[in-house]
């Protein structure tokens, strides 16, 4: 009884702060590129040969972080630590390109700490993403559309608590370099904005408190393999 | 009773899709937290810093531990003042490699955390841009060096007693900003062969801000408790 009294002051004072949701801030990244039809490609922002082949995520400069809205107050930040990534790049036609990149759920890093410094609440957000059934999260490529001279519709199938459904990310290529401190190899750097709703999942936990939504958002760079 | 919660769950959820009122200007921002002085929540908190790294990709980094207090004037929002801290030994990367990467980037050639253990920043204008959003002007300070800069800010939304019960109000902004690191001394690695070499010098402040205050009216607690903030 009182809990429903709870749930009934939360889903009215959700009423409230609701009102301001349809002026959301920009996209983190700023990377929703217009998809004009485009209809002679111009060149990839880079100088560099783009060789085809396998690159793998460089772990040192990729950082994962998400945003999830808490209270209706601000978008509570926090990260993945432990990541991998391989992309099979085309430069030709780079829709062939594939992309498989996974996070680990128990590397989730908050900042929060308990009274006796242990990462107590970290545990407790791995656990409320399934990290006991899908230890990985892990994210595959279905289709690559571009929709602009460095920017594209990345599109795959998700994988979290068990469950696999389909996201979408806009990704931005920044460049590539030949890096003589990672072996003269090409580098190539991303950025990645996606939303999902995390229920689609049955990550459901603290929803009185923390929306369904989520904000990706990725900054990595690849090397050539 | 049952059912008539169930009504009265019914009964809110309409009045949440009921369309705005019509009016000839957009309806105002309706702000439920009352003015007053407001203490930033550091477990709700989170301040991103984006630095992009040989043209490629923008590192993100974080610092942990951020305090602040927020003067809010919810009749003029534009005479509101924040003041903000930020602990610099709190920086905080995803780093795992043999070197202490977070150590590095407190040294004396970054940040000087030694030093300068705190950032801060002061407001000393608010200019409001649109219904919910506003440029907050301020003097930053880091590394001991004090600049002006300026953060877009989009007020989120704000209750007048948290929904779970506890007798405080809470008001959230997200802020974002750039600053040049080589005005506050922050010249290592700067690009030197153009754009895609070095770290940028143009580094991006990304600050998810929470704020709370004790309700004024709510009971007043047993006289040998101090009142919960």
């Amino acid at each position: 009884m009182r809990a429903s009294i709870v749930a009934l002051t939360i889903l009215i004072s959700g009423c409230t702060t609701a009102a301001g949701d349809g002026d959301r801030p920009p996209p983190f990244t700023g990377t929703n590129a217009v998809a004009a039809a485009v209809a002679e490609l111009p060149a990839y922002p880079t100088s560099v040969d783009l060789p085809a082949g396998t690159y793998r995520l460089d772990p040192r400069h990729a950082t994962v972080i998400f945003r999830i809205r808490h209270i209706g107050l601000a978008w509570f930040t926090a990260r993945f630590d432990a990541e991998a990534g391989e992309l099979t790049l085309d430069p030709e036609d780079p829709s062939r390109s594939r992309l498989t990149a996974s996070v680990d759920a128990n590397s989730v890093n908050t900042g929060i700490l308990n009274r006796n410094g242990e990462r107590a609440f970290d545990r407790q957000v791995a656990r409320a993403l399934g990290a006991e059934r899908t230890q990985h999260v892990t994210f595959t490529s279905t289709a690559i559309e571009r929709t602009g001279a460095h920017t594209a519709r990345l599109t795959g199938n998700l994988t979290m608590n068990g469950q696999t459904h389909p996201a979408t990310f806009d990704v931005t290529f920044a460049g590539a370099a030949v890096d003589p401190l990672r072996g003269g190899r090409t580098v190539l750097g991303f950025s990645a904005y996606g939303v999902i709703d995390r229920t689609h999942w049955g990550v459901s936990e603290w929803s009185a408190f923390a929306g369904p939504e989520v904000q990706i958002v990725i900054e990595a760079e690849f090397v050539k393999s | 009773m049952k059912r008539w919660i169930a009504l009265a769950a019914a009964a809110a959820f309409a009045a949440c899709t009921q369309p705005a009122e019509k009016a000839e200007a957009p309806p105002p921002v309706s702000v439920p937290a009352p003015s007053g002085e407001y203490r930033l929540d550091p477990n709700h908190s989170t301040l991103v810093v984006r630095a992009p790294h040989f043209g490629l990709s923008s590192y993100q980094l974080r610092f942990n531990t951020l305090s602040g207090a927020l003067n809010f004037d919810a009749e003029n929002p534009a005479r509101s003042s924040v003041a903000i801290t930020v602990d610099t030994t709190s920086l905080d990367t995803p780093y795992t490699g043999q070197t202490d990467f977070d150590a590095q980037l407190q040294n004396s050639e970054w940040l000087d955390s030694a030093t300068h253990p705190t950032a801060t920043f002061r407001s000393t204008s608010v200019q409001q841009t649109g219904p919910r959003t506003a440029f907050v002007a301020g003097d930053l300070t880091i590394r001991g060096i004090t600049r002006p800069a300026r953060f877009d800010v989009t007020y989120n939304g704000s209750w007048r007693q948290h929904p779970a019960g506890p007798p405080i109000s809470g008001i959230g902004f997200s802020a974002r900003g750039t600053i040049r690191r080589s005005e506050y001394g922050l010249t290592v690695l700067q690009p030197t062969t153009g754009p895609n070499s070095g770290v940028a010098d143009e580094i991006e402040l990304v600050l998810e801000a929470e704020f709370n205050r004790p309700i004024a009216d709510a009971p007043v607690p047993p006289p040998d408790r101090e009142p919960v903030n």
